[in-house]
């Protein structure tokens, strides 16, 4: 008997091991300045500007009163750029391919910023297969409404899954060096009724599954963990000065609402797959950043993403899109 | 050069034959006088020619005097010092007999740390007396080896309660842990809460921490020599001890009087059989559903030694243990309107060791004795699920379903050496150790199995086999060692290591100079000094800070080097005659290829692609540790102190962690302070005291938020937005300091002897006294509160988790 109470005691004394909130104890970092700007050539520098706050602090992430942003061109100042709200902008004059960009942001108590970039080139997307539909679920009822009258329930809006894989071959744009991209795809579906078009946005994903992109087959098997590529990155380390073709999977999510086929006179998906050339600042970000939200295990090591603002934080990159649209028609 | 120096040793070793005329050698076995149970590290002295040696692994001594008088004086810790005068004139064979101390309830008894202590060559290496370790208080009253190392100076913990070792600034996987000679891969219990080591089973403990002498190899940063009792050759006797999470035994004693002896051990918690009532309640009220789920581990350590002449014997010594996570759960559901639902879930996860050798110890000569064995080693880690869902609809037999499901995960490593080492001692100051080994390795890294058979209104079937191919690599190691007396002041231990390593299609092999040199200004005061070259070619997958059953070895690969390391160290010794043994040593230590996870990696026991998960780099430790330790009287213990610094640089080509900045090591502590007292007030009652302080862990967190780019979302239905994610600014990586960690723990016991049959022994111990919150984990989150106006508002803090508060723990003991 003593030593059953002698068990819950330990048992009671155990589940007293909690969680306390401490006092941070560790060395402070002032407050930074958060420069983030995705350059893109022959189009206007728009340049995000707002301050870091302690980790513990609530405060909104506001642009500093009294901040400057300047912009240097192949070591040449060009201009101060305008504030829109929280963000920057050159009114005057539009990155190019090839530029040397330096954006030098100062505020009042703030160290200040700088960060030099140069812009790519354009990538050669040189062909994009035709579509093909490798798996086509049937409908199936997503929303119904109950029918008192029928006393039924009426099937509102339907859901369709597909798979559609493309091809598409694409060159080395600077050879002799490591060059970067990203592939992504946005879709939306289009109603022509009575000449007029709705394009609503869709979901669809790229499945990364070609060897570019690296270890990122999301194994339905693979039963204790699993890695990712997100944001479809990759570089050209295995096609370096060669033409690659990369097979791209699409998954394809249509939602439509039920309607009589006369009422409008065309239905079909847009999907645009976009490759981007993008720069190593870029790259990197993504990369630490798409790491990082694969966490949320306790015990991974936390992930420093990538920045290449001295004295600051935040990324200035560059990209530069080819896109291509295709046709999907609904499978139903 | 490496040829050279190798070539001038055997030279020098060829010639002291003819050294040898007018000196003649004394060998035997030093044994306990009431079990036979050879001792371990004894130490034998002459008093006239002022040499000595002691004893090995086996309990042998050999040492070669001049003829004439001899004055042998034999002493071990806990036992009385045995003596003996007579002349020498020829090989003598000289089996001591040593009567424990205790037997005699003597309070004073002379011994001396002669090969760690201020006399021998050694350093940066200390014996724990066994009784020691188990009077240590611990956590839930289990005494625990490595908990105990992990007091003494140079040795740190993981996290709180962990069992996990980190010397002089290595890693977890850095550490050699042999029992009887053979390495043991999983040395934790229960998450690393508790070590596999069964401190009823163990003899002999030492901890080399650097200065390695050349007999040892295979991993950078310590040797934990663990050596089991052989067995009673005299009488049966034995213990019986129930503690609160587990129960043990040990019983030893002799099958042939003299000849053949026998020890086993056992150990096994039983939360799982106390918590069988709770389940059956459970199952007894919910009667659609039956549970049957429980946690144990268990080891199992058995020992037969035998001897076969007084020249020879044969020891078998085995050791299993596993720890075990198992459920089964049933559920059914029958009515007349809706049908049958049943389901059933399987679960049966397990893994552990087995460790296995024989060994073969001969006497080839007085000079020359001979230790050859075979060994197997594993670890392996087993998990199986299953799951069979029966659903039978009373009104449509079309929406019946019936799915079978099995998954199993299966991982582990094998060795099998053959080993041959022999001592030699041709002369009063060479002490020679040499020999050799291959051990083949089996590294099979995770295979998993899926097989799904489902029919009715959902049909799938899947059965697919995935995994790793089981990996082959072929080890070698030689090595000689010469403990050399130079004079009455100098003596060194020298010596060399050569190992090498096959594994698919890649050869790797390491030259390996030791040196260990003493300088004995007086008798009661040394200098020391030591260098080692180490190398290790295998790594563990771990994620950090938890032991979980999914660490994985793996071999080194092409790409991924083997580890070394560079140690110097010197040392000053000083032993207060029969009160106390002063040491301060201080080291240097630089460790190349050594691997750490990327920012954002993590292992969870898939082995595929792990290469990519890591980055090699190199790292630094160097540290001061002062230890004063008492072994002698009614008070024993030590206080221990290190100072000490560990870091590391990942700044290789793609290959960088921090930004290629240096950074400190996942356990860089600046101050790590021990005091362990036992104190014997009685034969009645003892008590143990142990009080840790050290500086906090270092770990990574975030200090600034900020907002990144923003880019254009699209939601699962018809939405899209721009989206700009809160990002967390880390400067470097482990750039934040825990609260340090303290904690006072306290044990006492109470024998009692009966008059008829045995002793008992109640041991009550709490383990941290003043119910310190020790940080665990570090995290932000939210804390809500009211400002008493009607509003409730969310602040963000910083949280400290800790695990072990206040445990009092008791239990009870009976020998007979």
């Amino acid at each position: 008997m003593k030593k059953i109470f002698v068990y819950i005691l330990g048992i009671l004394l155990l589940c007293t091991a909690c969680e306390t909130v401490i006092e941070f104890k560790g060395d402070f970092i002032a407050p930074m300045l958060v420069l983030n700007s995705t350059i893109q050539p022959n189009s206007n520098l728009k340049v995000k500007l707002t301050r870091s706050r302690f980790f513990l602090s609530q405060d909104d992430f506001t642009t500093p009163a009294g901040s400057k942003v300047e912009l240097w061109v192949n070591g040449v100042y060009k201009e101060l750029l305008t504030q829109v709200n929280d963000s920057f902008v050159s009114i005057n004059y539009r990155v190019q391919i090839g530029d040397s960009i330096q954006v030098r942001a100062s505020a009042p108590t703030f160290t200040n910023v700088i960060s030099d970039i140069v812009v790519i080139k354009q990538p050669a997307l040189v062909e994009m297969s035709e579509p093909k539909f490798v798996s086509v679920e049937e409908p199936f009822i997503y929303y119904s409404r109950y029918n008192e009258e029928e006393e039924s329930w009426d099937p509102m809006i339907m859901k369709q899954n597909t798979k559609l894989v493309t091809y598409i071959d694409i060159t080395d744009p600077e050879l002799n060096k490591r060059n970067y991209f990203r592939l992504k795809v946005s879709g939306v579906e289009v109603v022509v009724e009575d000449n007029d078009t709705v394009r609503s946005p869709i979901y669809a994903r790229i499945e990364y599954d070609d060897v570019v992109f690296g270890n990122s087959v999301s194994n339905d098997f693979e039963i204790i963990e699993q890695s990712r590529n997100s944001y479809g990155l990759f570089s050209d380390e295995l096609f370096a000065n060669k033409t690659y073709r990369i097979k791209v999977e699409i998954d394809n999510v249509s939602f439509y609402e039920i309607i009589p086929p006369s009422s409008y006179s065309d239905l079909y998906n847009e999907v645009t797959i976009i490759l981007e050339h993008v720069d190593y600042p870029y790259y990197m970000y993504y990369k630490t950043l798409d790491v990082a939200n694969s966490g949320g295990v306790i015990m991974t090591e936390p992930v420093q993403i990538y920045s290449n603002i001295q004295n600051g934080i935040g990324i200035i990159c560059t990209s530069v899109p080819t896109a291509k649209t295709i046709k999907v028609s609904q499978q139903y | 050069m490496k040829h050279k120096i190798v070539f001038l040793f055997f030279f020098i070793l060829s010639h002291f034959s003819f050294l040898l005329a007018q000196n003649r050698t004394i060998s035997g076995y030093i044994i306990d006088s009431r079990s036979s149970e050879p001792l371990i590290s004894a130490s034998v002295f002459d008093e006239q020619s002022v040499k000595g040696t002691v004893s090995n692994h086996a309990g042998y001594y050999s040492i070669t005097l001049p003829q004439g008088k001899i004055s042998l004086r034999c002493s071990y810790v806990g036992y009385v010092i045995a003596q003996a005068e007579f002349t020498l004139s020829q090989d003598t064979i000289v089996n001591i007999s040593m009567q424990s101390a205790t037997e005699l309830h003597e309070v004073v008894v002379s011994a001396s740390r002669r090969e760690f202590g201020v006399q021998g060559s050694q350093m940066g290496a200390i014996d724990v007396p066994i009784e020691q370790i188990k009077n240590i208080p611990t956590l839930f009253g289990e005494a625990d080896l490595i908990k105990a190392l992990q007091l003494l100076p140079g040795v740190q913990s993981g996290t709180e309660g962990s069992a996990g070792m980190y010397v002089r600034g290595g890693g977890p996987d850095e550490n050699l842990l042999l029992i009887d000679g053979v390495p043991v891969y999983n040395v934790n219990h229960m998450f690393g809460f508790f070590s596999v080591f069964n401190p009823d089973a163990v003899k002999n403990v030492t901890l080399y921490k650097g200065n390695f002498p050349a007999r040892f190899g295979g991993r950078l940063s310590s040797v934990v020599d663990i050596r089991l009792n052989d067995g009673d050759m005299q009488e049966y006797h034995g213990n019986i001890t129930v503690g609160l999470i587990s129960a043990k035994f040990n019983v030893e004693g002799p099958i042939i009087k003299d000849k053949l002896s026998f020890n086993v051990s056992g150990r096994r918690t039983y939360a799982d059989v106390l918590l069988k009532p709770a389940m059956w309640i459970i199952s007894a009220v919910q009667t659609d559903s039956k549970i049957d789920a429980g946690y144990y581990f268990y080891d199992l350590n058995a020992k037969l030694t035998y001897k076969i002449s007084d020249a020879d014997r044969l020891i078998l010594s085995h050791y299993m243990g596993d720890d075990a996570i198992y459920a089964n759960m049933r559920y059914k559901e029958t009515s007349s309107l809706m049908g049958t639902d049943s389901e059933k879930m399987k679960l049966k996860w397990k893994w552990g060791n087995i460790v296995t050798s024989l060994r073969w110890n001969r006497v080839v000569s007085p000079k020359l004795f001979m230790n050859a064995s075979l060994n197997y080693t594993q670890y392996r880690y087993n998990l199986g699920l299953g799951n069979e869902i029966i659903y039978q609809d009373a009104n449509n037999q079309q929406n019946n379903r019936f799915q079978e499901f099995q998954m199993s995960y299966k991982s582990g490593i094998r060795d099998g050496t053959a080993k041959v080492e022999f001592d030699y001692a041709p002369t009063p100051n060479h002490d020679i150790k040499f020999g050799g080994g291959y051990t083949f390795h089996e590294f099979r890294p995770d295979v998993q199995t899926m097989k799904l058979d489902a029919t009715g209104n959902y049909v799938q079937k899947i059965d697919t086999t995935m995994g790793n191919p089981t990996v082959y690599a072929n080890e070698m190691a030689v090595y000689i060692e010469d403990n050399m007396t130079l004079g009455s002041i100098f003596k060194m231990n020298v010596g060399l290591h050569y190992s090498t390593f096959a594994v698919q299609n890649e050869f790797y092999h390491s030259l390996q100079p030791r040196l260990s040199m003493r300088a004995l200004i007086t008798q009661n005061f040394s200098v020391k000094a030591g260098y080692a070259y180490m190398s290790q070619y295998i790594h563990m997958l771990s994620n950090s800070s938890v032991s979980l059953p999914t660490d994985l070895w793996v071999p080194v690969t092409a790409r991924i080097k083997p580890m070394n390391s560079h140690q110097i160290s010197t040392g000053l010794f000083y032993e207060f005659t029969n009160l106390l043994d002063l040491s301060v040593e201080g080291y240097y230590k630089t460790m190349n290829n050594l691997i750490e996870y990327k920012d954002g990696a993590s292992f969870w026991g898939n082995s595929t692609g792990w290469e990519d998960k890591v980055n090699m780099g190199r790292g630094w430790a160097y540290g001061i540790e002062c230890l004063a330790q008492r072994s002698y009287g009614k008070t024993t213990g030590w206080i221990g102190y290190t100072w000490s610094k560990s870091e590391r640089l990942f700044d290789r080509e793609g290959e960088m962690i921090n930004n290629g900045v240096k950074f400190p090591a996942k356990y860089d502590r600046r101050h790590d302070v021990s005091i362990t007292v036992n104190h014997k007030f009685s034969e009645r009652i003892d008590v143990s005291v142990t009080w840790v302080y050290c500086t906090g862990n270092t770990g990574t967190l975030g200090l600034q938020q900020y907002t990144g780019l923003e880019e254009q979302q699209v939601e699962f239905e018809e939405n899209s937005y721009l989206y700009a994610p809160e990002l967390s600014y880390i400067s470097s990586r482990n750039n934040y300091r825990y609260n340090p960690y303290h904690r006072l723990d306290l044990g006492v016991n109470f024998h009692k002897k009966y008059k008829k049959f045995g002793s008992r022994t109640w041991n009550i111990g709490v383990y941290n006294m003043y119910n310190q919150k020790n940080p665990f984990l570090i995290y932000t989150s939210y804390r809500d509160s009211y400002d008493g106006n009607g509003n409730y508002y969310s602040t963000k803090v910083l949280k400290q988790l800790s695990i072990f508060p206040i445990i009092p723990s008791v239990s009870y003991t009976f020998r007979f």
